[in-house]
């Protein structure tokens, strides 16, 4: 992997992506911290894997399908909604 | 004086309980039958407050029991309450939380290691009957077990269910046990293990009996050459070595192995478990549990301002590094190649298993270090406190960490790992030791 060196405005970009938001104290302070680590991770760059498939998973994880029939839960999936109405969430308003 | 009394001045001192249930169950049935059980805070229990040990997740009361929890309940356990953690589990220490942070039972100004510090800490000093659930991702059980000088086991991935397990990374997680002894921890891991129309990725093989232990005669005990010498300290080795030495005296034979990818095993684990985590943490933005905010602005806004407040430092770090390592231009560089990586330390330990029944090594490459000196520690050096204990959960392979003696007045764990659904041989050699 080509060595990165990681901006302060990449670190923001992160943020934003991540719905973070940082003061100017902590972008500085993530920016070193994230190029060390991220450095630190560039040895893995002398292990040949060539032809080696990813592992998702450690073991095989086979596809398992129940009957196609409705179920209802015991529970409230609402129970820890401060804002509703009625079975409805009240949220943010989307731009 | 009552058991939650006696918890209650246990937690006054040692600080490892984040919720106490109201009252205990005494009803005389199964095989947990007048056992308390404690459970990490990242495993939902009906009615409890379940944090994770994040701010976050402040006041989420579960509505449901984790499956492991209902299985406990129907076997006569009574729930004791919620144990503290690293927020997320993200930690090595117990120190990256909100809530209280443990004090190790055997020296009160160290760590009582991480993340599942409170399960380990509670296990330690429980004076009742009392059997632990908590959870591993990296080496979240043994560690903590290690530094308290408990029994903790860290199934195979996929033998106990995770349903209503609040994860770190869908692909590492593992809910285990902890126990004073390794016979108790067998027990708990019967009861937990096994299928669950509610958990796609458990296994359907059939669970053995753990708690019935035998002689580790003609075992084949494998010591892998790269767990020890540099950056493990000599007083900790000598005590895991010797632990070895009994089990050969006992019948066990020892043999030198080689697992060549284990230096790439921690960068391999965090780049996959920062990624898993950036994406599972996406969830908690404010509406439907835990921490919410009065409705304002759009929903960017609103979400940015929750998460802001609610998640901690370490938990942003990593969230930011997860997000770094999808990102399209770089995904094939970190991700990617951290999941082939990941396949060659699977090889390697399938390749040692062909030899051996159980490998042999230091659960931690120290004893627990005082509070003060993690405070020196940058974040790559907590990391790197994981080295021993990573490589065995990216292959998700069985491991326990069983006291074997003292080193500088700490507790020593030595750490045995066996191949896939292979508990019974760990448990049989970790009852050994323990004799």
């Amino acid at each position: 992997m080509a060595r990165i060196a990681v901006s302060r405005d990449l670190v923001l970009e992160l943020a934003k992506a991540a719905r973070l938001e940082l003061t100017g104290e902590e972008t500085d302070r993530y920016t070193q911290q994230l190029n060390v680590i991220l450095d630190a991770f560039r040895e893995l760059d002398e292990v040949s894997t060539g032809g080696v498939e990813p592992s998702y998973h450690p073991i095989e994880i086979e596809d398992k399908l129940r009957e196609d029939v409705v179920e209802k839960w015991q529970w409230d999936p609402l129970a820890n909604v401060v804002d509703s109405e009625g079975k409805y969430i009240r949220g943010p308003k989307i731009k | 004086m009552s058991t939650l009394d006696r918890v209650r001045a246990l937690d006054d001192k040692y600080h490892f309980i984040n919720t106490l249930a109201h009252g205990l169950d005494t009803e005389n049935r199964g095989r947990l039958s007048g056992y308390t059980v404690s459970v990490k805070d990242n495993i939902c229990v009906r009615g409890m407050e379940s944090t994770a040990g994040s701010k976050i997740l402040e006041g989420y009361i579960p509505p449901f029991d984790a499956t492991v929890i209902a299985k406990c309940r129907a076997e006569g356990a009574s729930i004791l309450g919620k144990t503290t953690q690293d927020e997320f589990g993200f930690g090595t220490f117990n120190i990256n939380t909100p809530y209280k942070r443990p004090l190790n039972p055997h020296d009160p100004w160290r760590s009582t290691g991480g993340s599942s510090g409170g399960a380990a800490c509670l296990t330690a000093v429980a004076d009742f009957p009392h059997l632990a659930l908590s959870e591993s991702t990296g080496g979240s059980i043994s560690c903590p077990a290690s530094w308290c000088g408990v029994v903790g086991v860290t199934p195979t991935y996929g033998r106990v269910s995770r349903w209503g397990l609040i994860d770190y990374a869908n692909s590492l997680d593992k809910i285990g046990v902890m126990a004073k002894t390794v016979g108790e921890a067998g027990l708990l891991l019967e009861v937990i293990s096994g299928p669950d129309r509610y958990d796609s990725t458990v296994l359907d093989a059939p669970v053995p009996c753990y708690s019935d232990l035998e002689t580790v005669e003609g075992l084949r005990i494998g010591v892998p050459e790269e767990y020890f010498g540099e950056g493990v300290d000599p007083m900790v080795e000598a005590k895991v070595w010797a632990a070895i030495k009994g089990l050969e005296s006992d019948g066990a034979e020892v043999s030198d192995v080689s697992l060549p990818h284990t230096k790439y095993s921690l960068s391999s684990y965090y780049i996959i478990a920062m990624a898993e985590a950036s994406t599972n943490l996406a969830k908690f933005s404010g509406l439907r549990y835990g921490l919410q905010e009065p409705i304002e602005s759009d929903f960017n806004q609103y979400f940015s301002r929750v998460r802001t407040k609610g998640l901690g430092d370490e938990a942003k770090r990593r969230v930011m590094l997860g997000t770094f390592t999808r990102m399209a231009g770089y995904r094939d560089a970190y991700y990617l190649k951290a999941l082939k990586v990941r396949t060659k330390v699977i090889e390697d330990f399938k390749l040692a298993f062909k030899g051996v029944d159980v490998l042999a090594a230091p659960a931690m490459p120290v004893v627990a270090p005082r509070f003060d000196e993690i405070e020196q520690l940058e974040p790559i050096q907590h990391y790197m406190m994981d080295v021993l204990t990573v490589a065995p959960n990216l292959a998700g392979i069985p491991m326990v960490s069983v006291p074997c003696g003292e080193a500088h007045g700490m507790p020593v764990g030595l750490h045995l790992m066996a191949d896939h659904l292979e508990e019974h041989k760990l448990l049989k050699a970790a009852w050994e030791v323990e004799q």
